[in-house]
């Protein structure tokens, strides 16, 4: 663990006051980076940015910190934090999405980029149905690499991070990856 | 349409898949694999692929942070070049156990030995190896990296004596337990490097698959260890 990270974990244990000031800033830093990621996946949700923000941190220091104690400083806490912010928007704004589905509030994906047409809906439809049965076929490294580049937004140097490869590989397996969905697409159309 | 521009429309919905019965990876983890520290094993590749919540972890994460250790350019490539040479005839070697694997620096490793190497980097963040007798200075860092090939090792023990006390790098404290290491590593560093903080000698050890307290007893005895050591001296 970082000598900084150790000795702001060993003066929370003690309870220090400042400590706490100083991890609340983190965990608001790290909440608000996450935010901004992937603000454009739950555009109804940015009035709850507060309370998802402020659930964050309960979640994190409730129960005499249970969950930052979970943390045992393999890497370092504001990557952590990152991740720990990251599940827990994925979770609550999903569920907080779903609620408001119910009440009647949010718009469907689809209808929202495309309208309501019908035909423009069937199509969009069938060409995913087409890209999702291609990657099924792909083992798992390539499913992965797929999601990293195309759902995830990452470039090649942040592929090679995940896949622990150089970028300069990820990008010469990108390329052949690429050469074989096309081919399995164009057979699939 | 581009098959770029038919994934990118459509890799979200399309890789969308019930999230796994099975444990998520742990975000300590995910948030080592974005620091570009650790490796992800063959099951938690596997559970990324079929996890969206788990890529979307990974994902944010990775674009939130930089890769730690700088990368080496092939400039600095060349210019280690004769201190690996160095390093291969110099060797901090003793026999780890009845297995016969031993201990051996970078440069000299047999394929399917057990290796550490001493690390040490500078403000700027130029990194060397540590030969014996190497002088370092207050505030530089030294790090670690091991091979373990043929996966007969499990654990890792890393520690420092400066004639006073001990320093805990791996594991960082006397009441944890031996730092656990990949199988099949052929050369893997450390996830964190340590400062140096005071002048003098300082001697670094490092052992497979021991007791952290027991190897800590035997430097504090000041008798042999069982142990790859090199002797290091720090200086303002």
């Amino acid at each position: 663990m970082p000598d900084h990270d150790r000795d702001l974990v060993r003066r929370l244990a003690s309870g220090d006051a400042a400590a706490y000031a100083v991890l609340q800033e983190q965990v608001h830093r790290a909440f608000e980076q996450v935010w901004a990621k992937v603000r454009h996946r739950y555009p109804d949700l940015e009035s709850d940015r507060l309370d998802l923000m402020q659930a964050f941190e309960i979640h994190l220091v409730n129960d005499d910190y249970r969950v930052l104690r979970t943390f045992s400083g393999r890497s370092k806490l504001s990557t952590w934090l990152f991740a720990v912010a990251m599940r827990h928007v994925s979770r609550n704004a999903q569920n907080l999405a779903k609620l408001r589905a119910r009440e009647g509030a949010s718009i469907d994906p689809d209808c929202a980029d495309e309208g309501t047409d019908p035909e423009v809906r069937t199509i969009r439809n069938a060409e995913r149905e087409v890209v999702r049965k291609a990657l099924l076929q792909l083992d798992a490294e390539d499913r992965t690499l797929v999601a990293m580049f195309y759902e995830q937004g990452l470039d090649a140097s942040q592929v090679g991070r995940v896949l622990n490869i150089s970028a300069a590989g990820v990008r010469m397996r990108k390329k052949r990856l690429l050469a074989r969905l096309e081919k399995k697409l164009h057979g699939a159309t | 349409m581009s098959i770029e521009d038919q994934l990118g429309r459509h890799a979200r919905e399309a890789l969308e898949e019930p999230v796994p019965d099975e444990p998520h990876i742990d975000d300590e983890t995910l948030a080592l694999v974005a620091d570009g520290r650790a490796k992800l094993k063959r099951a938690q590749r596997s559970h990324l692929s079929r996890c969206h919540e788990c890529r979307d972890v990974l994902g944010v994460t990775v674009a939130l942070t930089r890769d730690e250790p700088a990368p080496r350019t092939w400039r600095w490539s060349w210019a280690l070049v004769p201190a690996i040479a160095a390093a291969a005839a110099l060797v901090l070697f003793v026999r780890a156990d009845p297995n016969d694997v031993a201990y051996q620096p970078r440069g000299v490793t047999a394929p399917d030995a057990a290796s550490v190497t001493f690390l040490a980097t500078d403000a700027e963040g130029r990194a060397r190896d540590l030969l014996p007798g190497a002088q370092l200075r207050v505030g530089e860092r030294i790090g670690f990296r091991y091979g373990n090939p043929r996966g007969a090792r499990s654990t890792l023990t890393v520690l420092g004596w400066d004639g006073d006390r001990v320093h805990w790098y791996y594991p960082d404290a006397p009441d944890k337990a031996a730092h656990a290491i990949e199988e099949d590593a052929l050369s893997e560093r450390l996830p964190f490097d340590f400062t140096v903080d005071a002048p003098g000698a300082l001697r670094l050890v490092a052992a497979f698959d021991v007791e952290p307290g027991a190897l800590a007893a035997q430097l504090r005895s000041g008798g042999e260890v069982d142990a790859a050591e090199l002797e290091v001296r720090v200086v303002e």
